[in-house]
């Protein structure tokens, strides 16, 4: 069922709702509507459908839908080759901005950064999510650094 | 040992959800940065693999958090998200 599509698919692209209504720009209201089976507009749909990156299918009665991802294909593709670029000049330069560039590190203190994070309800839910994905496969590898 | 780093599907996918803020790019290379240095002396989440980085939210950085797990001799770098200092 389509409601059904929507939501595994967004779960299984780590996305929350919030997640996924602010990437549509939708109300929130809405994506909750859509995975309740309640009637959204045409133009809801397309929205919430196209920001969610593994919905490839959506079954409508007896009619399958298959969505077309290009545009959010072509952002993807756009922030991986910036993403790399930038990694590559990070190591290129051996250091980031206003740090030694040839001293070692082996774990410093950092006041910048926490290990271990906050330690909220919402981290751990989205650390259990996330392992649930590994263990069913769904976070195939892209590339190596 | 020496980790690899692997970024996977997620972490890009997460990626794309951020602003496009310069401070936000900055305080993520910054994250990774310390995240691949410390990854093995971060504790774990709960009862999970998963490990997770912050920026310190009393710091001057954009509040990010990183998930990631070690695995086959590699760093996974599994999502990245903003959050919010009194998120519950």
């Amino acid at each position: 069922m389509l409601e059904n599509d929507v939501k595994l698919a967004r779960e299984a692209a780590g996305l929350s709702v919030t997640d996924v209504a602010k990437l549509a720009n939708v109300p929130r209201q809405q994506v909750y509507a859509l995975e309740q089976g309640a009637n959204v507009t045409l133009d809801t749909l397309r929205r919430i459908t196209s920001v969610i990156p593994n919905l490839e299918r959506l079954t409508l009665g007896k009619v399958e839908l298959v969505t077309a991802n290009e545009d959010l294909e072509e952002a993807r593709r756009a922030a991986l080759d910036l993403f790399d670029v930038a990694r590559r000049l990070v190591a290129a330069l051996g250091a980031l901005p206003g740090k030694p560039a040839s001293t070692p590190r082996q774990a410093p203190p950092n006041r910048a950064v926490r290990r271990g994070g906050t330690g909220s309800e919402t981290e751990r839910r989205t650390a259990r999510q996330l392992e649930e994905m590994v263990r069913k496969g769904k976070h195939k590898r892209r590339t190596d650094a | 040992m020496e980790l690899r780093v692997e970024y996977l599907d997620p972490f890009y996918d997460s990626f794309l959800l951020l602003d496009d803020r310069p401070e936000t790019f900055h305080a993520l290379v910054v994250l990774l940065d310390d995240t691949v240095h410390a990854a093995e002396t971060v504790p774990l989440v709960g009862d999970t693999d998963m490990r997770v980085m912050v920026t310190d939210p009393e710091g001057d950085l954009v509040l990010l958090r990183v998930y990631f797990f070690i695995e086959d001799g590699a760093i996974q770098i599994m999502k990245v998200q903003h959050y919010r200092a009194d998120e519950p």
